[in-house]
C-alpha cells in the first residue's frame, strides 16, 4: 500500500537523508518508522505524503503518486497527525474532527448525516467522545494529540501517517493508541506508517519496522528487526 | 477552461467595469444647440486670464466662462449660464446653471469671501468652508447665521442642503473638485473660482467683477475695481531710489519654500520696486530650497517677508536659528490672503512703505499704517 | 453556543443593524420629524428637500456604511484567518496603500507628473489598491509560506508610503489639506450611481467570502494541515485574495481608507458567538461590521469629527482588549 523505490531525499544539496531507498509496506499492517533524531524521520513521512517534494524517486500510496494527483483525492488517501499543537480560539474538538470529512463534503463544507456519524465514531475510537464540545486549547497536549487523530479517523483513508503520536501520552495511553492503531490496521485493512522513539513498544506492537541509518532504510518484520539493531549495536 | 481561469477572467471583468463605471459616473453632455452661440463680449478682462462674460445677440442672459479653473489645466473651459428672463441654457458646453443673480451663495474659499465683498455682495454668502478661518468681519458677526459646511473631502451636505444655496463657489488644485458628483446629484449648482491661479496681482482682484456677475453686483464690481488698476499703477510707476532685496517665507522643519519668479507674490515684490532675491526658480510652483542656500539668500537681503507664525523677533530667530539676518523683518496678517486678494493696490502700498520707508514720494503720509503686514521687533 | 442560542443572536444583530439604520436615516444637522422621515422613504408627500436630505444624503450615507461595515469585517476576518493573525486587517495586503498612491498621484502629483486630465479619485483609488493586490496575487502563486507574503505586503506599503510622503512634501498646501482629509475616510462622497457600483462590488465580494468559508476553516488547522486535508492551497490563496480586493479595494476607493473595523470587529464576532466556524463568523463579522460602523457615522454626524477618528476610538480599546485576553495564544 505504501510502496517506494529509489527514494532519494536532501535536506540541503549536501545533506543527504535518504539515497536511493526503496521499501514495500503491504495494506493490513502497521510498521514503525525509527531511526536516530535528525535521521529524516519527519522528512520521510512529509515527502510520502505529499508535501515535500523528493530529489528522486517514485512513490506510490494506495497506487497514486502524491504529486501527480489532486489534493481532494490525495486527502481521501492519506491522512496525516503531526505533533503541531493547534491554538484557535473557540474551536471546539467536534469541529475540528468535522474537518476532517472535508474531501468529502461540498464546497461550502456542509456535514450530512453521515458526515457527522464519522465525526462522533471516530471520537469514540480514541475515547474522546465526552470532550466534543470542549474547546480544543483547553485539552491537555495528550488529548489534543487524540483529537487530530480522530480527525485523522474521520477522514476515513486507507493509509495514515502518523509522526510521533506517542509523544504527549502517557503509558497506558501509549499503549492503548497503538492498539488502536493495530486493530485499525488489522481488523480494518488499513496501512499505518507511524514514527516513534519507543522502540519496545514499536518493536512488540508493529508488523514491520522502518529504519533510516546512514541515508539507508532497512524494513524488516519486528522480530528479525529486533535481532538486527542488537547485532550492529544500534540504539545501544 | 476550470475554476481557477474562470474566476480570473471574472474577476479581470469585474474590475475593468468598476474602473469605467466609476469613470463615467460624471455628468452627461447630450448634444444640441451648443454654449458657443454666446460670441458677444460681455465683460472681458485686462488683466485676468481665467474668466469672461459672454452674451448673446438678442438674449439677456449670460455665460460666465472660465479657463483652466486648476494646475495643470489645459485648455480646460467651464460655462456657468446665468440666467434672465426666464431663458433656457443651452443643452450643450455648460456645467451649471443659475437664475440672475444668485442670493444666496455657499464660499469653498476665503478669498471667495473677499472677492464678493469687493463687489458688495456679503450679504448674499450664507455658508463658508472653515467658518473660523475666515477674518472678514461682516461673516464673523454673522457666525450664528452663516453655516460652515466643513472641508472639501469631508462636506457635510446636510447642512449645505439647508443652506438652500443658489450656487456653491469651488476650486479645483489639481484637478477637478470632487465635490462636482455629489452636487450635481443633489442638483445644487456650482462654479470655479479661479482667481489664485493668476499671476498677476490686478488680474486677481479683477475676478471681484466675474463674483459681481453671478451675485447681481456687476456694475458695482466694475466701478470697485476700476480705481483699483490707476492706484497700483501709480504706485508701481514711481521713481524709486532704491530697490532692495526681499527674501520670503520661513522653512517648515528643514524645507524652505521660494516662489518662483513668475509667482503672484514675486510680481508684487517687483511692482513696489523690491527685487526678489531668489532667481533660481522659473518653474511656475514654488520649490524648496537647502538651508544653506537660503541662508545665503537671507544674508543678502534687505527685507525679510517672513509668512511665518513669529509675531516678535525673538520669535523668529528662535524658529530659524541656522539664519543670519541683519535687516528688517515683517509678518503677514492672514487677511493678506483674504481680503488682500480683492485689494492688491494696499497691498502694494504696504510693500512700497516697507521697501522704501525714506521715500515720501507719491505716498500719504499715513504710511506708517500698514494693513496687512507688521514688523517683527 | 448551541444552535437555538446562536439564532437569537443572529436575529438580534439583523434587528440591531436595522435600527441603527433607522436612527441614522432620521438624525442628521438638520431637524427632520420622523413621519417626515418615513413619508421620504417611503414616496409619501413631503417637502422635495427634506425628501432630498433624507433620501440623497442620509439613505445613501447609511447604505455606505452598511456595505463598508460588513466588507471591512469581512475582508479583516479572512486576512486574520489566511495568515493565522489576530493583528491583521484588510489592509495587511497593502490595499489602502496602493489606493492612497493612486489618489496621492491625482490630487498632489498630477501637475508634476504632466497628467493632463487626471482621472476621478475614485478610479485613480482603484487603479492603485487593484495594481498592487495583483503584484501580490502574482507572487502568492510563488512562494510556499504564507508569512512571506505577510511581510512582502508589509514593506510594499512602506514602501510606498514613502513615495506618498514625498508626493505630499512637494504639493501645494490645498492639494495638501486635500489629499489629508481624503485619508481620514468619507462616507458622504458617494453619489447614487456610485453606490450601485459599491454595492454590486461588494455583493460580489461577499458571494466569493462564502466560497472561502470552507477553506479558511480548514486553514484554522495550519497551512500543513491544510494540505493533508485537501485543500488546494495556491487556488484558495487566489480566491480569498479576489475576495479581498473586492471588498477592502472598493471601499478604499469610494471612502477612503477606514481603519480598525477590520481588525476589531472579527474579534467582536468571536466573542459574542464564541465559534472558531466560519460558516457562522463569517455572516457574524459582517453584521458587527455593519451595526458598529452605522453607530460610528451616527456618532460622526454628532460629533462633526472624521470617520477614521470614531472607528479609532471605538476600535483601539477592542484591539487592546484581544492582546491582553490573549485567547488566541492561550493554551
Amino acid at each position: 500500500m505504501i510502496r517506494f523505490s529509489n527514494l532519494t531525499i536532501s535536506h540541503a544539496p549536501d545533506k543527504r537523508l535518504l539515497a536511493g531507498a526503496s521499501a514495500h509496506i503491504p495494506a493490513g499492517s502497521l510498521c514503525a518508522l525509527i531511526g536516530r533524531n535528525g535521521s529524516g524521520k519527519s522528512t520521510l513521512l512529509r515527502t510520502l505524503a505529499g508535501l515535500s517534494r523528493p530529489e528522486s524517486g517514485n512513490i506510490l500510496i494506495a497506487d497514486t503518486d502524491p504529486y501527480k494527483t489532486s489534493p481532494v483525492k490525495l486527502a481521501q488517501t492519506i491522512a496525516v497527525v503531526t505533533t503541531e499543537r493547534i491554538r484557535v480560539a473557540n474551536l471546539r474538538c467536534r469541529d475540528v474532527v468535522a474537518l476532517g470529512r472535508a474531501p468529502f463534503t461540498n464546497w461550502i463544507g456542509r456535514m450530512r448525516q453521515d458526515d457527522i456519524k464519522w465525526v462522533d465514531h471516530a471520537l469514540g475510537l480514541v475515547g474522546m467522545a465526552e470532550f466534543a464540545d470542549r474547546q480544543l486549547s483547553s485539552l491537555s497536549d495528550g488529548e489534543s494529540q487524540r483529537i487530530m487523530l480522530a480527525r485523522a479517523l474521520a477522514q476515513d483513508t486507507p493509509v495514515i501517517l502518523l509522526d510521533e503520536p506517542t509523544s504527549f501520552l502517557d503509558i497506558p495511553n501509549r499503549i492503548q493508541l497503538i492498539n488502536l492503531l493495530a486493530d485499525l490496521a488489522h481488523n480494518h485493512g488499513k496501512c499505518i506508517l507511524f514514527s516513534t522513539h519507543e522502540l519496545d513498544l514499536a518493536i512488540s506492537s508493529s508488523d514491520s519496522l522502518l529504519l533510516i541509518d546512514s541515508a539507508g532504510i532497512i524494513h524488516l518484520p519486528a522480530p528479525q528487526m529486533e535481532d538486527y539493531l542488537h547485532a550492529n549495536a544500534i540504539f545501544s | 477552461m476550470n475554476l481557477k481561469t474562470n474566476t480570473g477572467i471574472a474577476a479581470i471583468l469585474l474590475m475593468a467595469w468598476i474602473l469605467i463605471s466609476a469613470h463615467g459616473c460624471t455628468k452627461n453632455r447630450p448634444s444640441a444647440p451648443s454654449a458657443d452661440g454666446y460670441t458677444e463680449h460681455v465683460y472681458t478682462p485686462l488683466y485676468a486670464s481665467g474668466f469672461r462674460i459672454l452674451g448673446a445677440k438678442g438674449l439677456e442672459s449670460t455665460i460666465l466662462e472660465v479657463t483652466d479653473p486648476w494646475q495643470g489645466a489645459d485648455s480646460v473651459v467651464r460655462r456657468l449660464f446665468i440666467s434672465r428672463n426666464g431663458e433656457q441654457a443651452p443643452h450643450d458646453g455648460i456645467m451649471s446653471a443659475i437664475t440672475f443673480p444668485a442670493r444666496r451663495v455657499v464660499c469653498m474659499s476665503s478669498s471667495h469671501v473677499a472677492l464678493l465683498d469687493a463687489s458688495g455682495a456679503i450679504d448674499r454668502i450664507v455658508g463658508v468652508s472653515g467658518l473660523d478661518y475666515i477674518s472678514n468681519p461682516r461673516i464673523q458677526a454673522g457666525r450664528d447665521t452663516i453655516g460652515d459646511v466643513g472641508f472639501d473631502g469631508n462636506l457635510n451636505y446636510e447642512l449645505l442642503l439647508s443652506l438652500r444655496p443658489d450656487i456653491v463657489l469651488i476650486y479645483g488644485v489639481n484637478g477637478a473638485s470632487p465635490m462636482e458628483n455629489k452636487l450635481d446629484e443633489l442638483g445644487i449648482p456650482y462654479m470655479y473660482i479661479g482667481e489664485y491661479l493668476e499671476q498677476s496681482p490686478l488680474g486677481r482682484a479683477e475676478w471681484m467683477i466675474a463674483l459681481g456677475e453671478i451675485a447681481g453686483t456687476r456694475k458695482e464690481a466694475e466701478k470697485a475695481f476700476a480705481v483699483i488698476p490707476e492706484e497700483y499703477n501709480r504706485i508701481r510707476d514711481t521713481e524709486w531710489t532704491d530697490t532692495p532685496t526681499v527674501m520670503l517665507n520661513t522653512p517648515y522643519g528643514d524645507s524652505w519654500f521660494m516662489p518662483s519668479t513668475d509667482s503672484y507674490t514675486a510680481a508684487l515684490i517687483k511692482d513696489a520696486g523690491g527685487r526678489y532675491v531668489y532667481s533660481g526658480n522659473n518653474s511656475g510652483q514654488s520649490l524648496p530650497v537647502d538651508m544653506e542656500t537660503a541662508a545665503i539668500l537671507t544674508a543678502q537681503s534687505q527685507i525679510w517677508l517672513t509668512g511665518s507664525q513669529a509675531t516678535t523677533i525673538e520669535g523668529l530667530h528662535s524658529s530659524t536659528p541656522k539664519i543670519r539676518f541683519s535687516g528688517m523683518a515683517y509678518n503677514n496678517t492672514a487677511d493678506l490672503w483674504e481680503s488682500g486678494v480683492a485689494c492688491p493696490h494696499i497691498i502694494l502700498k504696504d510693500l512700497a512703505a516697507i521697501f522704501h520707508p525714506d521715500s515720501t514720494a507719491g505716498i500719504n503720509d499715513t504710511a506708517a499704517t500698514l494693513r496687512y503686514y507688521y514688523l517683527l521687533h | 453556543m448551541s444552535a437555538f442560542k446562536l439564532r437569537i443572536v443572529f436575529a438580534s444583530l439583523i434587528a440591531a443593524t436595522l435600527a441603527l439604520m433607522l436612527l441614522d436615516i432620521a438624525i442628521g444637522a438638520v431637524d427632520i420629524p420622523m413621519s417626515d422621515v418615513w413619508k421620504s422613504l417611503t414616496g409619501g408627500n413631503v417637502d422635495p428637500s427634506t425628501s432630498l436630505i433624507v433620501r440623497h444624503i442620509r439613505l445613501i450615507k447609511a447604505t455606505v456604511a452598511l456595505l463598508c461595515g460588513m466588507a471591512l469585517s469581512v475582508s479583516g476576518l479572512q486576512m486574520q484567518t489566511l495568515f493565522r493573525n489576530p493583528l491583521a486587517g484588510p489592509y495587511v495586503l497593502g490595499i489602502s496603500s496602493g489606493a492612497s498612491l493612486g489618489v496621492a498621484i491625482m490630487l498632489l502629483g498630477s501637475a508634476w507628473l504632466g497628467i493632463s486630465s487626471p482621472l476621478g479619485i475614485v478610479t485613480a483609488a482603484w487603479i492603485g489598491a487593484a495594481s498592487v493586490l495583483l503584484a501580490i496575487s502574482a507572487v502568492s502563486t510563488r512562494i510556499k509560506d504564507i508569512m512571506v507574503l505577510l511581510i512582502l505586503g508589509i514593506m510594499l506599503s512602506s514602501a510606498i508610503s514613502a513615495i506618498v510622503q514625498m508626493l505630499q512634501y512637494l504639493s501645494h498646501e490645498d492639494a495638501l489639506k486635500s489629499f489629508v482629509i481624503w485619508t481620514m475616510g468619507s462616507l458622504g462622497e458617494v453619489t447614487g450611481p456610485q453606490l450601485a457600483i459599491l454595492a454590486a462590488a461588494v455583493s460580489a465580494g461577499l458571494l466569493v467570502a462564502i466560497a472561502t468559508i470552507k477553506p479558511l476553516d480548514i486553514l484554522l488547522l495550519g497551512e500543513q494541515y491544510a494540505r493533508t486535508m485537501g485543500l488546494n492551497l495556491r487556488r484558495s490563496r487566489m480566491i480569498i485574495i479576489l475576495s479581498t480586493t473586492l471588498l477592502a479595494g472598493t471601499v478604499t476607493a469610494f471612502c477612503g481608507p477606514i481603519g480598525f473595523i477590520g481588525l476589531a470587529m472579527p474579534h467582536v464576532a468571536r466573542a459574542i458567538t464564541r465559534r472558531a466556524d466560519h460558516r457562522v463568523l463569517l455572516p457574524a463579522s459582517a453584521l458587527v461590521g455593519a451595526i458598529v460602523l452605522i453607530g460610528c457615522d451616527l456618532v460622526s454626524k454628532l460629533l462633526v469629527l472624521p470617520i477614521n477618528s470614531i472607528t479609532a476610538l471605538v476600535g483601539i480599546p477592542v484591539v487592546i482588549w484581544v492582546v491582553l485576553s490573549n485567547k488566541s495564544f492561550s493554551a
